[in-house]
């Protein structure tokens, strides 16, 4: 805030009430719904909703029981990991590619990031005309991992190419001047400076495959991935332990989007100490 | 170069190390984790509601036939069918069921030859001799070959508290309760093309909504129009609508039959009423798409779904009703009453869901309306 500003708010408490009001407003709205899943998780009634009929904790011992859960938590998390690493693995080569200038770069760096542009509905049943053509039967580690990786490397790249566009060349043709050979510099130069924003581009590319639901729902055969299975509990039946449910997948994905912010943020801080800032 | 100290790298190359096995760890245990038997057996590829195959019927049809049913998520009839029609649709997947009534058209095409589907080896299915009578006139063939055959049936009707609302009131007798003013603010329909305007058109008097004129439709939009402000909300969800009703904040709604058992089940006074103008009788069939390479299981698995012991598993865990004969026998004239088994004996007047004349405009009044 500029000192002006600062100035301003000091001086007149009408300014400070009301964004002291705007402030409360905005997070009530914006998290008073995942408090309410919350303390509906906790209710002891088999009906999701009001009125509280006092405390338990048997939905989520019901969640944890449940078959179909931790397996579509299993199928949720290897399916994400994959994800994560294929995605990011192809983002680091493509922003390594993108350091060079070649011809028709803008548009094929376009053609990176259409899928984030494509609305989830029509990404779902292009994949599954393209699965179709090419004949492949739904399953986890086949299609609806391909899925996966379509939506989620655009982000990957989004996330990584500045830290690889931003690397000081200066260091790889030191390197390079004392003899190292490309793989050389890429392995024991590049690599460790740029870890920490692969690493946290991984977990961030986790977390969007975690909570992927519409692509996925076109092209998933039997086995479910957790976003999958919750929305055909709500569908098909009425579950008492569904906010159970929903706040063990919120704890998760929350969890691993904050692991990468703070790695990420690691990452810029070790970003600027090697370029001497 | 400036770099810190090694150790917190090698700690983390160590975790990044052991994170990975973990992942593959489970990726291995997938695949033991929740799956049926018949792991030496068959397996089939199917697309059908989730209600289909609860857990006791799903036991009772891999058991019997050794083919273990591995269902993909089912989302709509429009869905079904447009996985079907897509390249490649009629191999990738070995059984379908859907809403007769809504998939049958394009399923089967304009004329013989054009079918999606293929014809089943009956056979291989000697339970479809026990279909009630009413659901054996569903069944879809063409040139002599069956083509489409009922597994199991619905109806819905409105449904209502009976704390709050007197079962005496007349206006239970008619899908008019859902529009009636005394109600207003306190009643909620379907967010469904289809259902809603379907049911709009009874209770205007409409013997058979399909077939109505554009005028005819725009009448019925004009009247859903002038009642929107009755509707306390459009429900879209199972959990939805249940919810609506258990606590309150709706008493009378458009409604299925497992709402009605799973609110009885958790102490809910509701009852369905049994309109004059009809309850709206539905089934959905099971056809094999017709380049499928596991026909003959899946035919295995449809006469096991018509037997007697699925019909009733799928009775007492979905509360969707049985096609068969020896099914609904199974159960006594008073649960029959309970579960709404006795829809098609009890002599309440009966609208089997037709395929209207004109969808589009019907989508077109039903988006409307949602706007006004």
């Amino acid at each position: 805030m500029s000192s002006a500003a600062q100035k301003m708010f000091a001086a007149s408490p009408r300014l400070r009430a009301a964004l002291w009001i705007y402030a409360i407003s905005f997070y009530v709205i914006l998290y008073a719904p995942l408090l309410m899943i919350v303390v509906l998780s906790f209710n002891n009634s088999p009906i999701v909703g009001f009125p509280l009929h006092g405390f338990t904790i048997r939905w989520y011992q019901k969640v944890f029981a449940t078959s179909e859960f931790l397996s579509a938590m299993v199928n949720s998390f290897a399916v994400g990991a994959l994800a994560a690493v294929v995605s990011t693995g192809l983002a680091l080569l493509l922003g390594l590619g993108f350091r060079r200038t070649f011809p028709l770069k803008s548009a094929l760096f376009n053609l990176v990031l259409m899928p984030i542009v494509m609305p989830g509905i029509v990404g779902g049943i292009v994949l599954l005309l393209f699965f179709g053509y090419l004949n492949i039967r739904p399953s986890l580690y086949t299609t609806v991992l391909i899925a996966h990786i379509n939506w989620v490397l655009p982000f990957a790249f989004l996330t990584l190419y500045p830290r690889v566009h931003n690397f000081d060349s200066t260091l790889e043709e030191a390197a390079m001047d004392l003899g190292a050979r490309p793989l050389e510099v890429f392995i024991h130069i590049v690599f460790p400076i740029i870890r920490p924003a692969f690493i946290a581009t991984m977990l961030f590319s986790f977390s969007l495959s975690f909570d992927e639901f519409v692509r996925t729902l076109f092209v998933t055969g039997y086995d479910r991935t957790i976003p999958v299975m919750f929305w055909s509990k709500i569908v098909d039946q009425l579950a008492p332990e569904l906010p159970a449910m929903a706040v063990v997948i919120i704890l998760i994905s929350a969890t691993m989007s904050l692991l990468g912010a703070l790695v990420s943020q690691r990452a810029s801080v070790r970003s600027q100490y090697v370029s001497g800032e | 170069m400036g770099r810190k100290s090694s150790k917190p790298t090698s700690i983390e190359r160590r975790k990044f190390l052991a994170l990975s096995g973990a992942v593959a760890a489970s990726a291995m245990m997938e695949f033991g984790i929740d799956r049926p038997a018949s792991a030496a057996g068959e397996s089939i590829v199917g697309i059908m509601p989730g209600v289909v195959l609860p857990k006791g019927a799903r036991e009772i049809v891999e058991g019997t036939t050794g083919v273990k049913v591995e269902n993909a998520p089912y989302v709509s009839p429009t869905d079904t069918v447009a996985k079907l029609l897509a390249p490649g649709g009629t191999s990738r997947y070995d059984l379908m069921i859907s809403v007769t009534e809504f998939v049958k058209g394009p399923v089967l095409g304009q004329k013989a030859g054009d079918e999606k589907v293929r014809p089943f080896d009956m056979a291989k299915i000697p339970n479809a001799t026990d279909l009630q009578p009413v659901f054996k006139q569903q069944v879809q063939v063409r040139a002599g070959k069956t083509l489409m055959i009922p597994i199991f049936y619905g109806f819905d009707s409105p449904l209502f508290r009976t704390d709050l609302v007197s079962e005496q009131d007349a206006r239970t007798q008619t899908w008019g309760l859902l529009f009636d003013d005394k109600y207003a603010g306190k009643t909620a329909l379907r967010d469904d093309a289809y259902q809603s305007i379907v049911v709009t058109a009874l209770t205007l008097g409409h013997p058979n909504p399909a077939t109505m004129s554009i005028g005819d439709l725009a009448e019925v939009k004009k009247f859903l129009i002038s009642k929107k402000k009755n509707f306390r909300t459009l429900w879209t969800q199972f959990g939805e609508a249940v919810n609506l009703m258990s606590s309150g904040e709706v008493i009378a709604m458009y409604g299925w039959m497992p709402m009605r058992a799973a609110l009885q089940r958790n102490g809910v006074k509701v009852t369905n009423a049994w309109p004059k103008e009809g309850v709206l009788l539905w089934n959905q069939a099971a056809f094999i798409p017709k380049d499928s390479p596991h026909a003959e299981a899946s035919e295995k698995v449809v006469n096991a779904m018509l037997s007697s012991e699925f019909g009733v598993a799928l009775a007492k865990e979905s509360n969707y009703g049985p096609v068969t004969q020896k099914a609904i026998a199974a159960f006594s004239t008073d649960e029959q009453k309970k579960l709404g088994l006795d829809v098609t004996t009890r002599g309440a007047k009966l609208y089997s869901m037709q395929w209207p004349s004109d969808m589009n405009a019907w989508i077109e009044a039903w988006g409307a309306f949602k706007a006004a």
